[in-house]
């Protein structure tokens, strides 16, 4: 017996070291991608890499409201420059001259190289002479002012073109020399964080220097005492989140651990019992934690938001040792007694969610191992370390208290065995007359943006002409000369698709960076210096410019001629690089180029006609239909799991019982719990999401503990009736998980409220249930007590 | 397109009208004492007008000037077209914020003067003058006046740095509420004359 509990615990010191030291070096994730099926599409894929890293992640959407027009201006202007000077920021746009004066730079010196004029037939005399025909036209035009600086080095006019190409089509309105909205009343800036949209800190960095330069700029100007600023945006919705996740996460537990130890040490009446009553939760959630590390080499955080509420069946452990020992006996004694029961309960439990083992998402697979080690760790523990811990002669008084109300339901009181049919049927009629989809399918409705949030962001989006993409083309290739190539065939079969009105533009990588074969095309379509310049004397033949005015035109003909290609890093600072890369992406495979599409009214036709094109790499991709397919797969998935974890509950039952009279028994309550909190959480939401899924999987881990004890009550009870001690012991475990979990119902984050409101009713219904049977035998059986 | 040249016809008689109301008693306002609030009211009286023009442009990039003419019609508060016939067709028309481009052989071009401060400031130069506006005009200039009612001119001095960079003087000349020309003087030497004929009717 002695050697036996030395060996218990050096291999309890050897699991608790071992754990520690793998999870203190665990890597923890929020990497979205441990939710996508191990096999995605690429059209997932995308997705959650645009979600993770991609342009639109880092965006911040700025706007300064509060202060007459020419304020406003100031303050876009002096916020912008302090912005600018920061390195947490790859791009800061504000519409001013200055921020655009090194892409024009960019865009004139390799203009022979980018502009889709550059052809051929451009540089022979006739076409010459039209370009200075069109010249002098523009020359009479009040453009001439202005455009007359460039003529003579650009009399094809290459860099006006490029300029109205890369305009865009949608654009804030200029106001005193920056952007405004279109009512006048917010002066608009963009910012793009150079973390990536998943370092949240990162983020919140970025997110201080933006407040810190706008209060400087307060400062600098005068009469700005009413200016304020509004950013938004996915990195001020990723801060917020994370913000809101851990105030929530901190309060709500650190309320529910209060309130719950203080129920304990009320029961307990002993400070070493509450710590020694947490034990089998450390273990299994370190052990949890470490197996998970182990298998996966890392763990993610949903994992681990999940998984520690699973825990909260770890807790009953201690609760059902301590409580259902008698006075004047010991834990030894008591656990012979227990020990089936308990080892049944976290069997049914193992089993439930091994079935996750199967999953496709690993996500998933990690929950169900953390569980399956956390729940087995905690039951040993509580088997193997706790007993000789607890002081001799310790008990739990004030059981008594606890189990009054549930002794009164569990008595023989024949109406009470229609309660859960009559309460099943009712919750089954309900949920089979509840009109609409019974789960949540947008994914945005797991999201923890608060609405007001959303709406603001959709209105400065609106204003700064930077709409939500939601239709894309989406080419892979081997290597990223390979993706703009393809990126330019795609395109020169979109063109006729706009002027057929399926769409009213894209835009494209290659537009930013042409393919080498482009630009070697267009730099021979450049005849040689000598060539060109009779072409030129030829073409001012009729034409009023003088000779010689054009001699700028020549030498920059020939130094593109002869000179370098465009290349990535040619473009390095100016804003074009930031719409390039956002267009142009590394992936494992390769590169992804992107052609997002602007004004899809009718999508069904327009894939259609993508389809069409015939080319073998090229997807048409709907984010928003993409996304909610994602957490269809996901939400379907989940549903397939529990299903089968039911089934591997209702076998491991059969091979326990073998009577199908007391695996009645059992379920018959769970069955109740489940269905009637199904039901009310449609009657109050509407609609079920996952996280009342996953609550449900819960209730059934926790309630199948109660309806295995009432079980054993019903048989081995004295007359019949479950033992005082017995029940109050699940009722103090119950009240712990109602109240720990009620708490966390309070929420306003979709998971913590989710998991915490199903949890709480379930497993009190479970408890209520189950106190109903234990005594009338369940309706397949009365009088069997 | 029927209406609005009623409209414009409407308008140059009404026009006739006023400059011979107003040119009838030269006395009386110089009594008043004549000055650039004078001259804008009587600008201001002005709902809309119409005439020929001559523009002849001198660059040093061209050998001989530039030269065109076509119509200009101007229609309260701030509509201006600019219609030229010679030597090829080109229509421009500015309307509250946007200018709109249309030439032969070309895409219809519409932007938005707010984007470009310097065209905005040269369009601003007739147009305000024409609506006899003068907020609008100190807005982007310095203006003088020197003449008197019956001919008067009007120096513009660009205020924004961007702008003289471009254009050094606007000068607007013009007898009672009628405008008689615009020279734009460059800064790099080059110069645009605006002449504009007798209203058509």
């Amino acid at each position: 017996m002695t050697r036996g509990r030395s060996v218990a615990y050096l291999l309890w010191f050897a699991v608790l070291t071992v754990s520690i030291a793998i999870v203190s070096r665990t890597p923890f994730s929020t990497d979205m991608s441990a939710f996508l099926p191990r096999s995605p599409s690429a059209a997932q894929q995308v997705l959650v890499d645009q979600l993770r890293e991609g342009i639109a992640s880092r965006l911040i959407l700025v706007a300064i409201e509060g202060a007459p027009e020419e304020v406003l201006a100031r303050l876009s202007q002096r916020t912008a420059r302090e912005l600018r000077g920061e390195g947490a920021f790859g791009f800061v746009a504000n519409g001013e001259e200055a921020s655009l004066a090194k892409d024009r730079r960019v865009l004139w010196r390799y203009r022979y190289l980018l502009s889709p004029g550059v052809t051929p037939e451009a540089f022979s005399a006739t076409e010459l002479h039209r370009a200075l025909e069109r010249d002098v036209q523009l020359l009479s035009s009040p453009l001439g002012v202005v455009a007359k600086r460039a003529l003579p080095a650009d009399p094809t006019r290459e860099m006006l073109r490029l300029i109205g190409e890369f305009a865009g089509s949608a654009r804030p309105q200029m106001r005193d020399g920056v952007w405004f909205s279109r009512s006048g009343k917010r002066a608009l800036l963009m910012a793009q964080t150079s973390a990536a949209g998943f370092d949240i800190d990162g983020q919140e960095k970025a997110l201080a220097a933006i407040r810190a330069a706008f209060h400087q700029a307060r400062e600098a100007v005068p009469e700005t005492a009413a200016a304020r600023i509004i950013v938004t945006g996915p990195p001020v919705f990723a801060v917020g989140t994370r913000a809101r996740m851990q105030s929530d996460a901190e309060h709500f537990s650190a309320i529910a651990t209060i309130l719950v130890a203080a129920i304990l040490l009320l029961a307990y009446r002993s400070p070493r019992m509450l710590a020694l009553g947490l034990l089998p939760v450390a273990t299994g959630a370190l052990s949890g934690i470490a197996a998970v590390s182990l298998a996966f080499g890392f763990v993610h955080g949903i994992t681990l938001g999940f998984g520690v509420t699973l825990i909260g069946e770890g807790v009953d452990y201690a609760i059902y040792l301590f409580t259902q020992t008698s006075p004047g006996s010991s834990p030894e004694a008591t656990l012979p007694r227990i020990w089936p029961t308990l080892l049944l309960g976290m069997l049914t439990s193992v089993f439930g969610f091994s079935a996750m083992l199967l999953s496709s998402f690993t996500g998933f697979e990690q929950l169900g191992l953390f569980t399956i080690i956390g729940l087995v760790a905690a039951l040993a523990t509580t088997r193997w370390v706790l007993p000789p811990l607890v002081p001799r002669n310790f008990s739990v008084q004030s059981a008594t208290a606890f189990a009054a109300p549930l002794i009164v339901l569990s008595g023989e009181h024949r109406w009470l065995r229609f309660v859960i049919p009559g309460a099943i049927a009712l919750a089954a009629t309900t949920i089979a007359l509840h009109r609409g989809s019974y789960w949540e399918s947008e994914l945005s409705s797991m999201s923890p943006v608060p609405p007001a949030e959303k709406a603001l962001d959709r209105a400065l989006r609106r204003e700064m002409g930077a709409p939500d993409v939601r239709y894309l083309l989406v080419i892979e290739a081997k290597d990223r000369d390979e993706a703009l190539v393809a990126s330019e065939q795609v395109a020169r079969r979109l063109s006729p698709l706009i002027e057929s009105g399926l769409l009213t533009g894209f835009d494209s990588p290659d537009r930013f960076l042409p393919s080498e074969e482009t630009q070697r095309a267009r730099r021979t379509a450049i005849p040689d210096n000598q060539k060109l310049s009779s072409n030129l004397e030829a073409a001012l033949k009729g034409t009023p410019f003088r000779s010689g005015t054009f001699a700028r035109f020549l030498a920059d003909a020939e130094a593109s001629r002869s000179g370098m290609l465009l290349k990535r890093s040619s473009l390095d600072g100016t804003s074009l690089a930031l719409r390039l890369d956002s267009l142009l992406v590394p992936d494992p495979s390769g590169w992804i180029a992107l052609l997002p599409l602007r004004g899809v009214e009718n999508p069904q036709r327009l894939a259609i006609e993508i389809a069409d094109l015939g080319m073998p790499r090229l997807l048409f991709l709907d984010l928003k239909r993409e996304s909610d397919r994602l957490l269809s797969t996901f939400l379907s998935e989940a549903l397939t799991l529990s299903v089968t974890g039911s089934i591997a509950i209702l076998a491991l039952l059969t091979i326990a019982f073998r009577d199908p009279r007391r695996i009645a028994r059992v379920v018959e309550p769970l069955v109740g719990a489940v269905v009637c909190t199904a039901a009310l959480l449609l009657l109050i939401q509407g609609q079920l999401s996952i996280f009342n899924l996953f609550g449900l999987l819960l209730v059934v881990a926790i309630g199948s503990n109660y309806s295995l004890f009432f079980e054993r009550e019903g048989r081995d009870g004295k007359a019949g009736r479950p033992e005082e001690r017995v029940v109050a012991s699940l009722a103090l475990a119950n009240l712990c998980t109602v109240i720990g979990f009620g708490i966390l119902g309070f929420s306003a984050i979709p998971v913590l409220h989710g998991i915490g409101a199903t949890v709480a009713i379930g497993a009190f219904l479970s408890l209520v249930f189950g106190a109903m049977l234990s005594s009338c035998g369940g309706i397949s059986a009365p009088g069997a007590g | 397109m029927r209406r609005r040249f009623i409209a414009v016809l409407l308008g140059s008689v009404l026009l006739s009208a006023i400059t011979s109301a107003s040119s009838a008693d030269p006395l009386a306002q110089r009594a008043s004492g004549w000055g650039l609030p004078t001259l804008m009211a009587s600008l201001q009286q002005v709902r809309a007008a119409s005439a020929s023009f001559i523009e002849r442009k001198y660059m040093k990039m061209l050998s001989a000037p530039l030269q065109s003419s076509g119509k200009l019609v101007y229609v309260r508060p701030d509509k201006l077209q600019k219609d030229t016939v010679a030597p090829r067709p080109q229509r421009l028309i500015v309307e509250g914020d946007r200018l709109i481009i249309e030439q032969e052989g070309e895409r219809r071009r519409s932007l938005s003067l707010q984007d470009y401060p310097q065209i905005w400031a040269f369009v601003e130069s007739i147009r305000a003058t024409l609506a006899g506006d003068l907020n609008a005009l100190s807005r982007f200039y310095n203006v003088s006046l020197k003449g008197g009612p019956e001919r008067w001119t009007l120096e513009l001095i660009p205020k924004d740095a961007k702008t003289r960079e471009l254009v050094t003087a606007i000068r607007i000349s013009g007898e009672g509420s009628t405008i008689r020309g615009v020279v734009t003087q460059e800064s790099d030497g080059d110069r645009t004359d605006l002449t504009i004929l007798a209203e058509t009717r």
